[in-house]
């Protein structure tokens, strides 16, 4: 008897330990039955939208919080009584929906970070996993007729970042814009009477002049080499014109031609001219962030974030935040502001597209616009955004957004080509580590260039 | 009589096989299954999307992996950690513990606790803190060197592809020797006094008995503690590198781990990753056998 009683015991030990070990992979919610019809007689709705449909967002949580989620998802809830919206919001929201996207159980509309660091949006758009877009662009808007693509800024749709194989099909939605260059004290070129540099040369000149006032030049977030894509993308536009698009389509050549090699020169002579704050490639982003507003160099590359984040930072008396610019080659050519956009995405695996395409479309619902300013202090992807957002925004951040006003500044939306499938080579990577090196005298800007043309021949050779 | 002598003598097999079974179904489920998986998987071609479609692909991944530049950088730096922190870490380990069990001292107590409190510190703490220490700008380092009139040897010293991954082995043999210490002052202690007292009467200094008497009788657990120091900075050196140089500048402290997070993760390469992984496991098992090999035949 004891015996049994003790086998027993030890098989239920058993069960129930693997009954936590169960391990199917999370199912798609399974959708709900439709409201049988003598259940509501008198509703005198069509059948389809009498179905209570799931609509699951994954969300990137940025340091305003949940708030305008919260507010779109009980907006657009109560318009929608027929859908459930379920929110997952996170910082790191893309390592959280990760496990489901690689069990086949994505999401049915997310929203990354703009330069998304976990790889979710690189491998959605490499093995073709996101949902085309297009026909909500072309569509009408959610409360008027006329399209939707009318209302989104100029050059976006047609970005690599929006349409990643240049196709012209959308596959990306532009969530906020974020005009990334060179952040710089505005209240300390006032007290000194410089002008902001048009060309290179001046940039040294005024590199000069700042030399006498014991501030260097410029300085980076030294450790995390990747906000240069604020800034050396814009350089290579504007000495490359046309030709710029064949850095973004990835094709071997382009690194070596001239115009390239001569832009790399003038990030060169950043660090050969004794430009750069010293210490600089040991710094992290926040320290590199306030030794800019210490004045300890006059410019950095960042964008309209830096307020906010760097909010409680010690600064110089009277700091205020402005934007310039990257120097061009030469006097009249466009000196380009890379405007990151942020994302909003729907896998192509998605269990209820159609009421994520609903709910994208009433994200650009002129309301939404005004409330993503107001409690996300963003300013979304369409043309009167910024009027919408200007009262919820800073005097210096509505600025950033102004930059484009000043002479010869151009507007441009940076995305590179995906790496082929099967490709190994990390792109960003290879694009800005290497910068480490060359603002630490160990690589010349030709050795940068060759590097570079040596990955684009690789990925071109399918490695 | 008989019988009740043979049902004494008789293992319960059965019962014991069943209380096994949760243990056994639980390492197979967690640690075998997932092996089997990681060497299965590094023969394909798995992305993030592809994971339950992916083609065989043979040893692709790895006659890739050997002409990967990225993967050989990453590879000395394991290496270099490997050969130098480990074997720094035990030695130190070992003078703490014989400091805190041999000497004199009134405070042994004390420093055997501070000694131990870094391991018990998380290792992005340990991270930032030694990022503090080697600041370009207002490290503790560059200010002692200034302090100290050397203003010459200053440098961002995690910034620098000579000194970066050297920063990574300082914080580990920090964060790691109090621990090591504290399982060496256990063997220490199992030690006779007696072996000591009679040392003590022949005329045998300090250091005398911790060659002639210590560390022979300790061997084996420092051979222990050496593999576990081995395993320890294959898999903290991620952490710390992430913290205090992400990996930085260019590669030049980018370990293996962190190399397999970036083609597994960032870059959705399932089926690479697992085959810098399987090179890893194999890597770190035979570390361990050549470790174990040479112990014994010390002892032997």
């Amino acid at each position: 008897m004891k015996k049994l009683f003790a086998i027993l015991m030890a098989a239920m030990l058993t069960a129930v330990i693997f009954a936590g070990c169960g391990g199917s992979a999370p199912e798609a919610p399974a959708p709900a039955p439709a409201a049988p019809a003598e259940s509501a007689p008198e509703a005198p709705a069509a059948p389809a939208e009498a179905e209570t449909q799931e609509l699951n967002l994954a969300i990137f949580e940025g340091g305003f919080g949940p708030a305008f989620w919260n507010e779109v998802v009980n907006t657009f809830g109560a318009e929608h009584p027929e859908i459930t919206v379920n929110l997952q919001i996170s910082p790191n929201i893309g390592d959280v929906i990760r496990p489901n996207i690689v069990a086949g159980n994505p999401p049915d509309f997310w929203n990354g970070t703009d330069n998304d660091q976990t790889g979710i949006l690189e491998a959605l758009i490499r093995d073709r996993g996101l949902l085309d877009l297009t026909d909500v662009f072309n569509g009408p808007q959610y409360d008027s007729d006329a399209p939707l693509r009318d209302k989104i800024i100029d050059g976006a749709l047609e970005s690599l970042k929006c349409s990643p194989y240049g196709d012209g099909r959308v596959y990306i939605a532009p969530g906020g814009v974020y005009p990334m260059a060179l952040v710089y004290n505005t209240a300390l070129f006032a007290e000194q009477g410089w002008d902001l540099p048009v060309t290179w040369d001046d940039f040294f000149a005024l590199g000069d002049k700042a030399k006498e006032l014991d501030i260097a030049l410029f300085t980076y977030q030294g450790q995390y080499p990747g906000y240069w894509d604020g800034v050396l993308p814009s350089a290579l536009a504007s000495a490359l014109g046309s030709d710029y698009a064949k850095i973004e389509n990835l094709e071997p050549g382009i690194w070596m031609d001239p115009r390239t090699v001569a832009v790399m020169e003038q990030f060169e002579k950043i660090y050969t001219g004794g430009y750069l704050m010293p210490g600089t490639v040991g710094l992290n982003h926040t320290d590199s962030q306030a030794a800019q507003m210490m004045n300890r160099a006059l410019f950095i590359p960042n964008g309209p974030w830096m307020e906010d984040e760097m909010k409680d930072a010690e600064r110089a008396p009277g700091y205020r935040f402005g934007l310039a610019p990257s120097p061009a080659m030469s006097q009249g050519a466009p000196r380009y502001v890379n405007t990151g956009l942020g994302q909003f995405s729907i896998p192509a695996a998605a269990a209820n597209p159609e009421a994520a395409k609903l709910f994208l479309r009433y994200l650009y619902t002129d309301e939404m616009i005004a409330k993503y300013a107001e409690l996300n202090s963003e300013v979304a992807a369409t043309k009167n955004a910024g009027e919408l957002a200007r009262p919820f925004l800073t005097e210096d951040i509505y600025g950033f957004f102004n930059v484009f006003s000043l002479p010869g500044a151009a507007n441009i939306n940076i995305g590179f080509a995906s790496v082929p499938e099967g490709s190994r080579i990390v792109l960003s990577d290879e694009l800005w580590n290497p910068l480490s090196d060359l603002f630490s005298g160990r690589m010349t800007a030709i050795q940068y260039c060759e590097h570079m043309d040596g990955i684009y021949q690789a990925i071109a050779d399918g490695q | 009589m008989e019988s009740s002598m043979k049902r004494k003598s008789k293992t319960p097999w059965f019962f014991v096989s069943v209380c096994m079974l949760p243990a056994l179904g639980l390492a197979f489920y967690f640690i075998l299954w997932p092996t089997v998986q990681v060497l299965w998987l590094s023969f394909t071609n798995a992305r993030t999307l592809t994971y339950h479609s992916a083609d065989f692909i043979g040893l692709e991944n790895y006659t890739y992996m050997f002409g990967d530049r990225r993967f050989i950088q990453a590879l000395q730096n394991t290496l270099k950690l490997l050969a130098a922190a480990p074997v720094i870490t035990i030695v130190n380990a070992l003078l703490l513990a014989f400091m805190v069990t041999q000497s004199k001292l009134r405070e042994r107590g004390f420093y055997r606790t501070v000694f131990f409190f870094p391991s018990i510190l998380s290792l992005t703490v340990i991270g930032v803190i030694w990022s503090f220490v080697f600041h370009p700008t207002m490290g503790l380092l560059n200010g002692f060197l200034g302090f100290m009139g050397a203003g010459e040897f200053t440098r961002a010293w995690a910034a620098e592809p000579t000194t970066a991954i050297w920063t990574i082995a300082v914080a580990f043999i920090w964060q790691s020797a109090g621990y090591f210490m504290v399982i060496h002052v256990a063997a220490i202690d199992g030690i006779s006094t007696e072996v000591y007292e009679a040392a003590t009467i022949d005329g045998a200094g300090p250091v005398r008995k911790l060659f002639s008497i210590t560390l022979p009788l300790i061997k084996d657990i420092v051979g222990i503690t050496f593999i576990f120091a081995v395993s320890g900075i294959l898999d903290s050196s991620f952490a710390l590198s992430s913290v205090m140089t992400n990996g930085g500048p260019n590669g030049a402290s980018t370990v293996l781990l962190m190399y397999i997070y970036n083609q597994g993760i960032r870059n959705g390469q399932f089926g690479y990753a697992m085959a810098i992984t399987a090179f890893t496991l194999v890597m770190a098992v035979c570390l361990a056998l050549i470790s174990r090999f040479i112990t014994s035949r010390q002892e032997g």
